[in-house]
């Protein structure tokens, strides 16, 4: 596979992390979504679209309340599909390294709103003077959080096609892998039942 | 389901259209620059900034406001429609009232009680039921349509592209065209009761909604689980020991999930002891078939 597919899923990535906090919050940036972008992107809709719901159903356990950071499911989605695609892993192995990589994001995420707070003194002072320029700040946090999420995921792609180049073979990782991968539709299922299960009796 | 207690206590105020179109699309910048010292307060003045515009036409007096509002604020983002229509009017009464003191402390009062409470709802609506049920939403789609390969081993390829499209796409309708509305009517319904403390608490019928949606979530997945468990285990004879085997995944998911549950452990930590399990199994197979060979 080229570059060029992978570094256009790192585009989008970085785009469509912008519904995900920043902007709208629409499920355009859920993983069930943005995987199917992915796939398409990379020549691989049909089991993009199977990880990304996979992917869905694991991370629906984990809610953005009060300032909590989730894995972040784009980051997940995007390397997952572009490990499968590179031809650098299979299905299953390609799935758990999107899960790890979507779950080390926020790390980067956690240092962006840190690095935000230190804004709010310039804002009073730019208030203080009379001169607010909400615009600027905002477009500038977007900004920084789409590249944040396009430089993430880009290293990722670069880490695949070096391991192809490589030949490295993971061979006997893959069939355990794949084995587990094989219980994640079963285990989304069941945390969805026994989630609504434990509201409906509440 | 909208009770509209709001809208009748108040007189039931009418927002400008304009000024109601560009709060809305600024609203949906409210988490754009979140951070730990004031979390959405930049979002937040940003979508109040056209009615504080409109308030205190003098920039001295509109900076003012805007720094009160410059304060910690955080609300659930789909919520935030209602505050803002609410502090919107709260502002116009002020700055028609000549300010003061007393009413700069109502607002910011009345700002942050109905920010937490209201993202108590938003939370337990969105993230807990809503956004769980997109992902039913499109299982069923799929299963409907015929995709089958995310719960039936097998190669996914081959599968026509609209019904790849079909389950996402009627996700993203289902859950934006509430969320939207929420955003869009939490405007003109918090306008309509601005300076109520409860504005918005009492604007639709909220316990009995997120138990509608506790219910709902709970059939549309007993339905996906049921489809998926026929699909499964039609692919086998029931005499043959692949049919026990494709039985025992399910099963085995299930009895993981539950233990995990009542140890209170979270889901990445169940996925990952199914993948440390899979490797462990692997690993004594292997082990052995090489003292059998030996």
């Amino acid at each position: 596979m080229d570059f060029l597919p992978l570094l256009a899923t790192a585009a989008a990535a970085g785009l469509l992390q912008l519904d995900n906090v920043q902007v709208l919050q629409s499920m355009v940036s859920r993983p069930l979504f943005a995987s199917l972008v992915f796939g398409a992107i990379c020549g691989c809709p049909a089991e993009a679209a199977k990880m990304g719901l996979l992917i869905e159903l694991i991370y629906s356990e984990y809610m953005p309340m009060g300032g909590t950071l989730p894995p972040n499911g784009i980051a997940a989605s995007a390397v997952g599909v572009m490990a499968f695609s590179s031809g650098a892993m299979a299905p299953g192995p390609a799935f758990f390294a999107g899960l790890a990589a979507g779950h080390f994001y926020s790390g980067a995420e956690f240092r962006l709103r840190t690095l935000r707070s230190g804004w709010n003194a310039g804002i009073d002072k730019a208030l203080s003077a009379g001169r607010p320029a909400f615009g600027r700040w905002i477009g500038t946090s977007l900004a920084m959080e789409s590249a944040a999420v396009f430089v993430y995921v880009a290293l990722f792609a670069a880490l695949m096609l070096t391991m192809r180049t490589a030949g490295v073979d993971l061979g006997p990782l893959a069939r355990p892998a794949e084995f587990a991968y094989g219980f994640m539709p079963w285990l989304g299922l069941s945390a969805l039942y026994f989630r609504f299960r434990t509201q409906t009796l509440k | 389901m909208m009770a509209g207690t709001g809208e009748k206590k108040e007189g039931g105020a009418k927002m400008d259209m304009s000024l109601r179109l560009s709060m809305f699309l600024r609203s949906l910048l409210v988490q754009a620059a979140w951070n730990y010292q004031r979390m959405q307060n930049i979002g937040f003045v940003f979508a109040l900034s056209p009615a504080l515009r409109r308030a205190w036409p003098d920039p001295e007096k509109f900076a003012a406001a805007a720094a009160r509002h410059a304060a910690t604020f955080n609300t659930q983002p789909y919520m935030a429609g209602f505050i803002l229509g609410n502090i919107a009017r709260m502002e116009e009464r002020a700055a028609a009232e000549g300010g003061g003191a007393a009413a700069e402390a109502r607002i910011m009062g009345v700002r942050q009680a109905l920010g937490s409470s209201l993202a108590s709802i938003g939370d337990r609506i969105f993230w807990g039921r809503l956004r769980p049920l997109t992902a039913e939403v499109c299982m069923l789609v799929w299963l409907a349509a015929g995709m089958t390969c995310w719960i039936v081993p097998g190669d996914c390829g081959g599968v026509p592209a609209w019904v790849l499209l079909s389950g996402p796409a009627a996700s993203v309708i289902f859950y934006s065209a509430v969320a939207l509305y929420m955003r869009w009517t939490g405007l003109a319904v918090g306008y309509a009761c601005g300076g109520s403390s409860s504005c918005g608490l009492d604007a639709f019928d909220w316990s009995g909604l997120i138990k509608r949606l506790s219910l709902a979530g709970l059939v549309v997945c007993a339905a996906c689980i049921a489809a998926a468990a026929v699909l499964l285990l039609r692919q086998e004879d029931p005499a043959s020991s692949g049919f026990w085997a494709r039985l025992a995944v399910p099963v085995l998911a299930f009895a993981a999930q539950r233990a995990a549950r009542r140890a209170g452990r979270s889901m990445l930590f169940t996925v990952s002891a199914v993948f440390a399990f899979s490797f462990a199994a692997w690993a004594a197979a292997g082990i052995i078939n090489w003292i059998r060979g030996a």
